[in-house]
């Protein structure tokens, strides 16, 4: 199978608001795609156009290799899971699952034997006769997606699919998300405001903010290459550390002043080359810090403003020149809020970006 | 000091609460029920301050003396007809503006405007409306149907379609409205599911919408049908009851006031009474099977 889906030069407006601005993706068959972003950055809206619930977009859209730019969205091949799930309240699980078959003129036999392969997969074998209102939010989840499994489409679409549920049972869906997808080697495309769904999830993530792509790439370029300060601070938690400096050269390496600070980064925390005096954020991961004194690293000492042990580690923020500094020790540790601390810093995956674009420097 | 205990607390906010409705249905509803049934079994003439007991000698005449009397019945089958045509055609008005097409509140207010203005005013409208070379006449000419004008209110034919006409130009937008109100109920990405999985728009309607307002158009079915038992301002106003246009309620005013026969027209009204709580009865049996299934 060739084709997948390919998203070429789209822009959308709603009247004077221009909610997407020249979106570009080409997602290969059998690939997993997650739109993230922040409530409001048009993720819906991309989903939307992609199923043809919403129309009037300049650029094209391509699904199996086929363009659907004009074409009504039973015509597209698609399937979608909604947020809210939209299952039909007054149908059985069986006839919400059944429902596009049923509208598709399938036998009888050809609706009893797909819906129960569905229902053997997401095992809802227990449920068939039950409706919507009387199961749980978890089990609605899965009628939802089995409603879209059913038919056996080219794409798969998800809008927030995990939001309205618990933690645990999210992550529990979550895994079985994944499942699906190995076991289906469906194309799918996923939205979600939530960073630890898209790392998990996606082979290829597409952060989106105000409307624009910010960055596209796998969630390892992700997190580890950020292009800007906004993909650098959107994925991980907790929160990359940023630090307001300014940079000097220094033999091998650039020495980052913080205040009476001076931190040594090494040169690939910067794309290019940075002139002597300029200023910048220095961006390092949480996991780039660790309590105490190191051999061979840089140390400095700081006041502790919150321990939070949490079993398996302990998240402590201390406070750098009034900036706060996360970092995640292993165990149970406990610091008492005020000491001071010395850490030690690890600038093997540091960054630097513009303090005013964002950009990587 | 006066303390009581929550649950004593309670009883009194309960009976307080209940006090005014529950008179209020004695004096305006239990009491002049009891008196109408009593009026039934009596010659009153509704002047003199004798009544003589009679027994079930008014109802005896109804049914089985003068048959006449029953007659006007019948025209409430064209008001019902009538009405389940304007079921069918609010419904489908309300699905249409529930798309929200521009300028659907426009259109939402101007079916719901007839039901809004007063009844006499309605009645007289449509009086000339309805009259030989009057405003329908006129229009349809106006539009190349001359060939096809009647004698709308005179033939007695057609009056009656003509009556429901009027009727159904009044309550479409009270349906209308209604039938709307439940349309909003239904979240629209159910739609947009079915849109996906290419249910067509008739198919939409058939396996979304209809089963989410099925309760309430037969709550209105109900309304209505009791409602053509009950016909009485649209029809008094345009004919008076002449060309054979008399309905059950005007034939029992009539009885009451002109002939002054109140017993008999009390009688009249109990059995009116009886049609009505059968017909909620059997449709309630008919809509409980429904629902639960
Ligand atoms: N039908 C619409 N009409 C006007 N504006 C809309 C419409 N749908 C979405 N928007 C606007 O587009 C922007 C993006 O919305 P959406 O795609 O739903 O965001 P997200 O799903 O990322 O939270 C928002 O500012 C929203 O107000
Ligand atoms: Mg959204």
């Amino acid at each position: 199978m060739s084709g997948g889906l390919q998203i070429q030069n789209v822009t959308k407006s709603f009247g004077a608001l221009t909610v997407l601005r020249d979106i570009s993706i080409d997602l290969a068959p059998g690939e997993f795609l997650v739109l993230l972003g922040e409530s409001g950055c048009g993720k819906s809206t991309l989903l939307r156009l992609i199923s043809g619930l919403e129309e009037d977009h300049d650029g094209s859209i391509l699904i199996g290799g086929k363009n659907v730019t004009h074409l009504d969205p039973k015509d597209r091949n698609i399937a979608m899971v909604f947020q809210s799930y939209a299952l039909y309240p007054h149908m059985s699980v069986f006839d919400n699952i059944a429902f596009g078959l049923r509208i598709r003129r399938m036998s009888k036999a050809e609706i009893k034997a797909e819906v129960g392969r569905v229902a053997d997969v997401l095992k809802l074998g227990d449920y068939l006769q039950r409706k919507p209102g009387q199961l749980s939010g978890g089990q609605r989840q899965r009628v939802a997606i089995g409603r879209a499994m059913v038919r056996d489409p080219q794409l798969f679409l998800f809008d927030e699919p995990l939001s309205n549920l618990d933690a645990k049972l999210r992550g529990e869906m979550r895994t079985e998300i994944k499942r699906i997808h190995h076991a289906l080697n469906a194309t799918i495309a996923y939205v979600t405001h939530d960073q630890v769904e898209a790392m998990t999830l996606a082979d290829k993530i597409v952060l989106l903010n105000g409307g624009e792509i910010e960055q596209l790439g796998t969630p390892e370029e992700l997190y580890m290459q950020p292009d800007t300060l906004f993909a650098a601070r959107f994925i991980g938690t907790p929160e990359i550390n940023t630090l307001a400096c300014t940079i000097t050269r220094d033999g091998d390496g650039y020495m980052a002043k913080i205040g009476e600070v001076t931190l040594p980064v090494p040169t690939h925390a910067a794309r290019g080359a940075i002139a002597d005096g300029t200023k910048a954020i220095l961006a390092v991961r949480p996991e780039g810090l660790s309590v105490g004194v190191g051999e061979g690293f840089v140390t400095t000492d700081h006041s502790v403003e919150l321990c939070e042990p949490m079993g398996s580690e302990t998240y402590v923020v201390l406070n750098f020149n009034g900036e706060p500094v996360r970092l995640r020790a292993a165990g149970l540790v406990k610091l008492a809020a005020g000491s001071t601390q010395s850490i030690t810093w690890d600038f093997k995956g540091a960054h630097l970006f513009h303090p005013n674009t964002g950009q990587h420097l | 000091m006066f303390t009581a205990t929550a649950q004593t607390q309670r009883r009194l906010v309960i009976i307080g609460f209940l006090v005014v409705p529950l008179m209020l249905l004695t004096v305006f509803s239990l009491y002049p029920f009891a008196q109408l049934v009593w009026f039934s079994l009596t010659d009153w003439d509704g002047i003199s301050p004798e009544k003589t007991f009679v027994g079930l000698a008014n109802y005896e005449r109804i049914f089985f003396e003068d048959q006449e009397l029953l007659r006007p019945l019948i025209n409430s089958l064209y008001y019902f007809i009538g009405s389940l045509m304007q079921l069918a055609l609010a419904t489908y008005f309300a699905v249409i503006l529930n798309r929200g097409l521009p300028g659907s509140n426009v259109y939402r207010m101007l079916l719901f405007m007839p039901f809004v203005l007063n009844s006499v005013a309605v009645s007289i409208i449509f009086r000339d409306f309805l009259q030989i070379e009057g405003g329908l006449d006129a229009l349809m000419v106006m539009i190349g149907l001359g060939a096809f004008t009647r004698e709308w209110v005179q033939d007695p034919e057609i009056v009656k379609w003509s009556l429901v006409f009027a009727s159904v130009w009044r309550y479409l937008g009270f349906q209308l409205l209604i039938t709307y109100g439940a349309l909003q109920a239904v979240p629209q990405d159910q739609y947009e599911a079915a849109r996906i999985e290419g249910a067509s728009e008739w198919q939409q309607f058939r396996f979304i919408t209809f089963p989410t307002i099925a309760p309430i158009l037969g709550l209105q079915i109900i309304l209505s049908t009791v409602g053509s038992l009950e016909v009485f301002d649209v029809p008094f106003l345009i004919t008076g009851g002449a060309n054979g246009t008399k309905t059950f309620i005007m034939a029992t005013l009539q009885e009451a006031f002109e002939f002054r026969r109140v017993g008999l027209a009390a009688a009249m009204a109990v059995i009116l009474l009886c049609f009505v709580m059968l017909v909620m009865v059997i449709q309630r049996a008919v809509f409980d099977r429904g629902g639960t299934k």
